[in-house]
């Protein structure tokens, strides 16, 4: 049984005047200990389906799914839980000590005023830990990112970025939780610091067997760190699979165009090539492909009929009209 | 906590600006037209008027005989440095300063009662009011409050007054304590006082309260929008230790300032209230200071009011080393 399983998910944010389908008919199953990196454009709903795992999203949001399921190890009821289903008490039960998260601006994640110690301390009081183990966890897990324990009577603003940064890794460890969505957490970084970050979280990843989702914009970033990857477009996954099937050989004409975006030394390319134009407007439902507008081998076909994904090979599932299916089997 | 270098730095640059207030209040009152020896004697000894040797004595122990505006202002600090803030001339032969001393602990009962309730009440409404923005009590209690901050807040001390204690006279018309009455014991006393100040302090607390809840409530409805909010929920706190730990105690921040400043200007700022209620503090005296051209009492009544907002934005700055981690302290 996966640690995640998802199908059909479907967020639709309520503005007064208006309603915007932020994710659509996206479904995607996650296994203990896999790192599954999720890219795409800014707006296309990567971290609303982040932040609907732990049911954070304004109330006024609507989710929907055939099946949302955690099922989590010991601890939790069998046959796991349903995230839609979970009472306020239950869900926060759930957050943290199952599925944390390492937030994008992790630089305004930490509470000002309160000391980083007191920040690990009461996320673990309020989960049932006792004195003797939180003193000795938030030890353990300072050590884990390579801080020096004297940093717990720290004040936020008395670290660097890369420090705050590895401090909302160590956090969100903190109660060994089976998933962590990472969203954007190296944005804001520069390279190195950046490098030495993501190494950091592969390593505790592997000590700890955590599954992790990865979100980011850039899709370069993925290569050394995920198992598999998905490509989302408009709210939808248009094209998952093993990373490296996914690097070698993508078909997805969206995740063609962002490969090409990334900057190779090792080939001669005389310019970056840019995806034109821009997403769709998620406020109104959208006719056949998503992507059509902006694809270059789009048939009319692309223009009237929603392609769903299909299975190519294995794991490696892709939506698209003009995208040849060894079996042709339609999932 | 607080080091010996920002303390001092701090208190030199209180003592800077309290000269500088001191002097202004010595050039200010002598701007107004009119001469306090007339003023004097048409207040209190009205058939001195023709009288040279009167006038000249008057003259003599205000220490206006000499008209050089810098030797009289050489004369106020000299005698300032000596707690003499000369002699009032309406309350003659008062010394200011036995007059403010008189008078200065009604006007800290009162408005810094009325301020201290207004914070205490309207900081929880405000927090109350953001942790359900949006939502009916929320749309109503805020526009009542935003309605009410607008008003004068005199006129909710006449509305009071007619209605309770004119109407049904179930609270005095004025004054901090009953006249002419003898009292059994010190208990009977301070009722009789805080019965009197019911009404007062009620006009303060209305019209201020509504002000800091306000404050508060959209201070934290912008603190709500932070990530560390979002994180708090992640992490599955309970809401109680959000709302308080987290939102409440980051936004909290600029309405201190605003309560600490406000406590500085409670010296002079109840003058409206007190002079409705002929309540014997600092605010009824400076009105009738002003109003006989008693320079000494008003002089020494706006020192007391600029040395308290100075000290009160002392006590600010140290309250805000305390409660602020980010606020630097060297």
């Amino acid at each position: 049984m996966d640690l995640l399983e998802v199908s059909k998910l479907n967020i639709r944010y309520r503005t007064k005047d208006r309603t915007i389908h932020a994710v659509r008919d996206l479904s995607i199953s996650i296994k203990r200990g896999e790192v599954v990196g999720l890219v795409g454009e800014s707006g296309c709903g990567k971290s609303t389906f982040g932040m609907s795992l732990l049911r954070l999203l304004p109330v006024s949001t609507d989710i929907s799914a055939k099946k949302m399921m955690f099922n989590a190890g010991d601890g939790m009821q069998a046959g796991g839980i349903d995230i839609l289903e979970l009472s306020e008490k239950e869900l926060r039960r759930l957050r943290w000590k199952h599925i944390s998260v390492i937030f994008q601006g992790s630089m305004n994640s930490l509470n000002p005023v309160a000391r980083i110690g007191s920040q690990f301390a009461d996320a673990m009081f309020w989960h049932g830990f006792d004195d003797e183990t939180i003193k000795n966890s938030i030890s353990s897990h300072l050590e884990l990112v390579h801080l020096d324990d004297s940093i717990r009577k720290s004040y936020p603003h008395e670290l660097s970025g890369g420090m705050k940064q590895r401090v909302a890794i160590a956090m969100a460890l903190v109660c060994s939780p089976e998933l962590v969505i990472a969203d954007e957490p190296t944005t804001a970084l520069d390279v190195v610091v950046q490098r030495r970050i993501l190494k950091l979280l592969m390593d505790t990843k592997e000590k700890l067997n955590l599954s992790i989702i990865f979100i980011t914009h850039d899709i370069s970033l993925l290569a050394s760190i995920a198992d598999r990857v998905a490509v989302m477009y408009a709210g939808s996954i248009v094209e998952i699979g093993d990373v490296r099937t996914l690097f070698r050989s993508p078909l997805h004409p969206y995740t063609k165009g962002l490969m090409s975006t990334i900057p190779r030394v090792d080939e001669r390319q005389s310019e970056l090539v840019e995806i034109h134009g821009s997403p769709p407007d998620l406020s109104g439902s959208i006719r056949g492909c998503p992507f059509a507008p902006r694809c270059g081998i789009a048939t009319e076909l692309c223009a009237v009929e929603m392609p769903q994904l299909r299975v190519v090979e294995g794991r490696h599932m892709v939506s698209c009209h003009n995208v040849e299916v060894q079996d042709g089997k339609n999932d | 906590m607080i080091s010996k270098r920002y303390l001092l730095r701090r208190l030199t640059n209180m003592a800077v600006i309290a000269y500088g207030a001191i002097t202004l209040n010595f050039f200010l009152p002598r701007i107004i037209p009119g001469n306090p020896v007339m003023a004097n004697l048409f207040g209190g000894g009205g058939g001195q008027i023709g009288n040279p040797v009167v006038v000249r004595r008057l003259t003599q122990e205000f220490g206006l005989n000499n008209p050089n505006l810098l030797y009289q202002y050489y004369r106020y600090l000299v005698e300032l440095v000596h707690g003499n803030l000369g002699i009032s001339f309406y309350y003659y032969p008062q010394s200011v300063v036995s007059v403010i001393v008189q008078r200065l602990p009604w006007t800290l009962f009162l408005a810094g009662s009325g301020t201290i309730l207004a914070a205490l009440l309207g900081i929880p409404l405000g927090i109350f009011l953001a942790w359900r923005k949006g939502t009916l009590p929320d749309s109503l209690i805020s526009s009542a409050g935003m309605l009410i901050s607008s008003i004068p807040y005199f006129w909710i001390g006449i509305v009071l007054l007619i209605f309770f204690a004119v109407d049904i006279t179930i609270f005095p018309v004025a004054h901090a304590v009953s006249q002419g009455v003898t009292y059994s014991s010190v208990f009977a006393y301070l009722g009789d006082v805080l019965y009197h100040a019911v009404l007062p302090i009620s006009t303060l607390v209305i019209a201020l309260m509504p002000g800091y809840a306000l404050q508060m409530r959209n201070t934290m409805i912008t603190v709500m929008h932070e990530d560390y909010i979002l994180t708090a929920f992640a992490k599955g706190l309970p809401n109680h230790v959000i709302k308080n730990r987290y939102a409440a105690r980051n936004a909290i921040l600029p309405v201190t300032t605003h309560v600490g400043i406000a406590l500085g200007y409670v010296v002079g700022g109840a003058l409206m209230v007190e002079y409705l209620f002929a309540y014997p503090g600092l605010g009824y005296t400076l009105f009738s200071a002003i109003q006989s051209e008693d320079y000494p009492l008003m002089q020494g009544i706006f020192l007391i009011i600029s040395l308290c907002v100075i000290f009160a934005n002392f006590i600010v700055d140290m309250i805000y080393t305390l409660i602020d981690p980010r606020v630097s302290l060297t």
